[in-house]
């Protein structure tokens, strides 16, 4: 009976230590950072790029690869609805510091936190032109049309600019990226002021 | 019942190495980088046993690879981009050049009848030169008149005018390679036509200051020679295009 305590218990710790490593994949807790706001996308360096690689994770066959990882956060009062644009530093990696293009690999992936912040304003457009008629259901349809568009562009970015492979296709995406947000210039600000 | 796992087996097999193959050449990959070819030419070249066949376009597992090696798209994407760097471009080319240089002579076996054991493929890898080489010489050129003090020197002249004749030499090469004509299976013959179509008439257009008689010399006599219809005719053709253009000027008084 005591033995098989001894097993539980080596058992539940052993279990605890993979999540606990596993789960460092997902969230590079040992070398964390706060996730940075759109606002100040302009101090992201590839510095800020904590996380780490999947074992045996690679792009089309290549271990040289970076991935940026962005998200929104949306908060709603009876008086405003909220939404942050954030990326998340210890959730995002690059395969080396010191590379020869860094520069371009940094725009690649800054277009892609430019592409989240453009939802972003497309998220509190739809919010407030429907800003009458907001119950949870509606609420959940506009993210999930804007998750949608959101998802498609990323995909089309990566597969046009190949990764910004593409160089001429980079710099048209960068054009029509920066057009997209200008478009919806008024909607820059986090909160929508619902009454 | 045992027959269908069998057939199971085979599929898993061929599966599990169409698998491998993609992973080993990174076919995965929209293109291929000079990283990608390095590694490819390397596998192709010192890591396939000599018991083994060479990646080839009749091999459906293995087809996909060679075409990878052959396609101008891995190419065309950087040096035709030109919002990349005039140098970044040479040297892509030059790298890219030196690489196809290095895996042809790979596909250069002949069988116990003399034939080529890889006739198409070894087309194939020619012609894939004759591509890079048309970007090789003209950003190379530019290159040099970029960097140059004096664009107008004798110089510069000199580097130039030797870099357009060396790309129209080196096409004679592909000219010359008809005396192998009788090695080549007919698929290959009509491969090897195609790139007379295809890349003679954009050197002549590219590089038109060079001098084109000894082409044409080759060109006469190969007409006599040659056996294959389609190569003739691909021959002629280029003959008119060349005849035209070593046509003396005629110089015609204008009466006021």
């Amino acid at each position: 009976m005591r033995l098989f305590k001894f097993y539980d218990s080596l058992i539940l710790v052993f279990s605890f230590m993979i999540v606990l490593i596993a789960s460092l994949w997902d969230i590079n807790l040992l070398d964390y950072q706060a996730p940075i706001e759109h606002s100040n996308y302009k101090d992201i360096t590839l510095k800020n790029f904590r996380g780490l690689n999947k074992p045996f994770k690679t792009l089309d066959g290549k271990a040289e690869f970076a991935f940026i990882t962005t998200g929104l956060y949306t908060y709603q009062t009876s008086e405003y609805f909220e939404v942050k644009c954030y990326f998340y530093p210890s959730r995002s990696y690059t395969y080396k510091n010191n590379i020869k293009n860094e520069n371009e690999l940094l725009t690649h992936e800054i277009y892609h936190f430019h592409i989240t912040e453009y939802s972003a304003r497309l998220l509190r457009k739809n919010i407030f032109l429907n800003k009458n008629f907001l119950s949870n259901r509606k609420i959940d349809n506009i993210r999930t049309k804007v998750k949608f568009t959101e998802d498609s562009l990323q995909y089309l970015y990566d597969e046009e600019t190949y990764h910004s492979y593409v160089s001429k296709m980079q710099i048209r995406w960068q054009m029509r990226v920066d057009s997209l947000l200008k478009s919806l210039e008024a909607y820059k600000s986090q909160r929508i002021i619902l009454k | 019942m045992k027959k269908s796992y069998l057939l199971f087996f085979i599929l898993l097999i061929s599966s599990t190495s169409c698998d491998s193959i993609s992973k080993k050449y990174h076919l995965e990959k929209k293109y291929w980088d000079i990283d990608d070819y390095s590694s490819a030419v390397n596998n192709i070249k010192y890591h396939i046993p000599s018991d083994e066949k060479l990646p080839s376009l009749t091999d459906p597992i293995t087809a996909p690879v060679f075409k990878k090696l052959i396609d101008i798209n891995n190419i065309a994407v950087v040096v035709e981009d030109t919002t990349l760097g005039l140098k970044h471009r040479s040297e892509f080319t030059k790298e890219m050049f030196s690489l196809n240089r290095s895996i042809t002579p790979a596909y250069d076996i002949l069988n116990s009848k003399d034939q080529f054991i890889y006739g198409s493929e070894l087309i194939e890898l020619l012609k894939l030169g004759l591509y890079i080489q048309l970007y090789e010489f003209s950003l190379g050129n530019k290159y040099i008149l970029k960097n140059a003090i004096n664009n107008s020197s004798s110089e510069i002249s000199s580097v130039i005018n030797s870099n357009n004749q060396t790309v129209v030499n080196n096409y004679l090469i592909y000219l010359r390679f008809l005396k192998k004509e009788e090695a080549l299976q007919s698929d290959a013959l009509k491969r090897y036509a195609d790139g007379i179509d295809t890349y003679f008439p954009k050197l002549i257009n590219s590089f038109p200051s060079s001098n084109y008689t000894e082409m044409l010399t080759i060109i006469n006599a190969n007409l006599n020679s040659v056996k294959s219809i389609e190569i003739k005719e691909s021959l002629s053709k280029l003959k008119v295009l060349l005849d035209e253009k070593l046509k003396p000027e005629v110089k015609t008084e204008v009466t006021p």
